[in-house]
């Protein structure tokens, strides 16, 4: 599973680099910072939502989804944002 | 909004759009639908999972005739060929005397070990001092199967290299882990001076270990302990004061008592004495050979398994073993921040206070340590199934640090406990916020849980 979930974000990683690159996008160091701090807790959770499941502790992999999935999502929407609203200002 | 340009077009969305939606309807309407649990059992994706390049067909690939086909008579089918039990004890002495590999003396002697019972357990036998205690006057086939019988030297190595024999034999057999304790003038006083019943354990100097009536006689060369962790299945015992959780009590009770034997014969046939089981204080010994700590509930805490440990089961052994050293990882620590195994207690024998004691609890407790002493008389009556139907391990269960590690914040946790201790009672309230520990589980759960993550559960009570 882990591997599939590697080969998805690392092309996932890639398309988006690629795809910023056709268009001149730059982002700023702290933008990626806080891309890779939300795709980090994104896959935090999914491993502890799965793991949770797996111990048949079905509160906390609801808990992980609110605790950390959440953040990790406002993180990403954040660094999206912060580089959307920069694309748009210049 | 901003500009946003796409190579889509609206007509390729909406038509992609489509496409997935009518492929879910497709997918939703193959699946199979239960409507209730008897129909999910019953039908063939309750079985085993098979992985996905697996078919399922009606009939058996090996073609089969049924009009051929009749019930057929084991009689005499036995030893088709005349065995010569002579030639064979033979053939494996000239193999340990020639050093062939996968057939030396401590080969043969995990064989030994690993069949036992095979044939039927004698009753003289279950959690017996000596290997063969011969109370019924039997002969033990494995008796001739020794390296003394069969006249070949016995098993010699470092005691280092007798260590890591004894953890590979312990992992094979069902066990996990294994330590070393040396016997000396202070650690001797973990051995017990009488069994239940009164019979006193005594040290002499004697060659062989034997029991009578009278006593328990332990030669004084026998001079090391080896421990190993039994583990008890944590999944059942999520059904707090269950039948469920009870059999994963007992089930290691009883896998305690296999390996134990087989761990006895392997010693054996090897040469060397095994005494069992467990003549001793098996928390202080494992505590002593690092297995892990002792918690508030007075059992052990390991690293790996947290408290869903059984026993430490022990034997005392004249075979040179390298002693293993205590260990900390935060776990002693973490309990005086914690307590959830005695808020979980029915019986409330487990002490709240904060910090241990040296005053012990009743006469059932062994004076010297400072610890959390349990009052055996207000646990007993739930351990032991008086004051309810389905017996008690909820402190095993509930310990924060019982997690079955399938998700990884278990380590993270544990690696910080183990580093410091600021944050015990933040993750003590997070333990009781993620509903870790055998809160609102059911039978049903643990009766439908998926077996590809729990395929079978063997004796590392998994």
């Amino acid at each position: 599973m882990w591997l599939i979930i590697g080969l998805i974000a690392g092309a996932a990683v890639l398309g988006l680099v690629v795809w910023m690159r056709s268009r001149n996008i730059v982002i700023k160091w702290y933008e990626g910072l806080i891309g890779a701090l939300g795709l980090v807790a994104l896959l935090f959770t999914i491993q502890n939502f799965a793991g949770s499941l797996a111990e048949l502790e079905s509160t906390a992999a609801n808990m992980f989804l609110l605790v950390t999935g959440l953040p990790a999502l406002i993180l990403l929407a954040v660094s999206w944002q912060l580089v959307a609203r920069r694309q748009r200002a210049a | 909004m901003g500009k946003f340009h796409s190579n889509i077009s609206r007509r390729d969305f909406m038509k992609g759009i489509g496409l997935a939606g009518a492929g879910l309807g497709a997918a939703a309407a193959t699946a199979p639908v239960f409507h209730d649990l008897d129909e999910l059992a019953s039908s063939p994706s309750g079985l085993t999972k098979q992985p996905w390049w697996v078919k399922t067909v009606d009939e058996p690939t090996t073609e089969v005739d049924w009009n051929v086909i009749e019930r057929f008579a084991q009689t005499g089918q036995g030893y088709i060929s005349s065995p010569d039990f002579g030639q064979h004890y033979e053939n494996i002495k000239q193999a340990i005397l020639s050093n062939e590999d996968g057939n030396t003396l401590r080969d043969h002697a995990l064989f030994v070990g690993g069949e036992w019972a095979m044939f039927g357990w004698p009753d003289e036998l279950a959690q017996s001092f000596v290997t063969h205690p011969n109370v019924s006057g039997a002969a033990y086939v494995q008796d001739a199967t020794t390296a003394k019988a069969m006249g070949v030297p016995r098993w010699e190595g470092t005691p280092e290299e007798n260590l890591r024999m004894m953890r590979s034999i312990i992992s094979y057999y069902g066990g996990a882990d294994g330590g070393a304790v040396e016997l000396t003038d202070k650690t001797r006083k973990l051995i017990l001076s009488a069994d239940y019943y009164g019979k006193p354990y005594v040290f002499e100097d004697v060659d062989e270990a034997y029991e009578t009536d009278a006593k328990y006689v332990i030669p004084n060369k026998c001079r090391w302990i080896i421990n190993f962790h039994v583990l008890q299945n944590g999944a059942a015992g999520k059904v707090l004061q269950s039948a469920l959780a009870y059999s994963a009590v007992y089930m290691a009770y009883a896998h305690a008592d296999l390996i134990c034997r087989r761990l006895q014969e392997f010693l054996h046939v090897l040469g060397y004495q095994g005494l069992g089981k467990n003549p001793g204080a098996i928390i202080g010994y494992a505590n002593l050979a690092g297995l892990g700590e002792q918690g508030r509930h007075m059992i052990e805490i390991s690293p790996e398994h947290g408290s869903l440990i059984r026993e430490p089961a022990m034997l005392i052994t004249d075979l040179p073993l390298s002693p293993t050293k205590p260990i900390n990882f935060g776990a002693h620590k973490f309990c005086y921040s914690c307590g959830k195994c005695a808020e979980n207690c029915p019986g409330g024998a487990i002490p709240t206070a904060t910090d241990p004691s040296w005053e012990v609890a009743g006469a059932w407790n062994q004076a010297g340590t400072r610890c959390w002493f349990n009052d055996r008389a207000k646990c007993q009556p739930f351990g032991w199934k008086y004051e309810n139907a389905g017996g008690c391990d909820n402190c095993q269960v509930v310990c924060p640090f019982s997690s079955l590690d399938k998700a990884s914040i278990h380590q993270v946790v544990k690696a910080t406990i183990s580093n410091t201790s600021i944050f015990n009672s933040f993750f003590f309230a997070m333990d009781g916020f993620m509903d870790y520990g055998g809160f609102g589980h059911t039978a049903e759960d643990w009766w439908n849980r998926d077996l590809s993550k729990y395929p079978y559960d063997t004796t590392l009570g998994r």
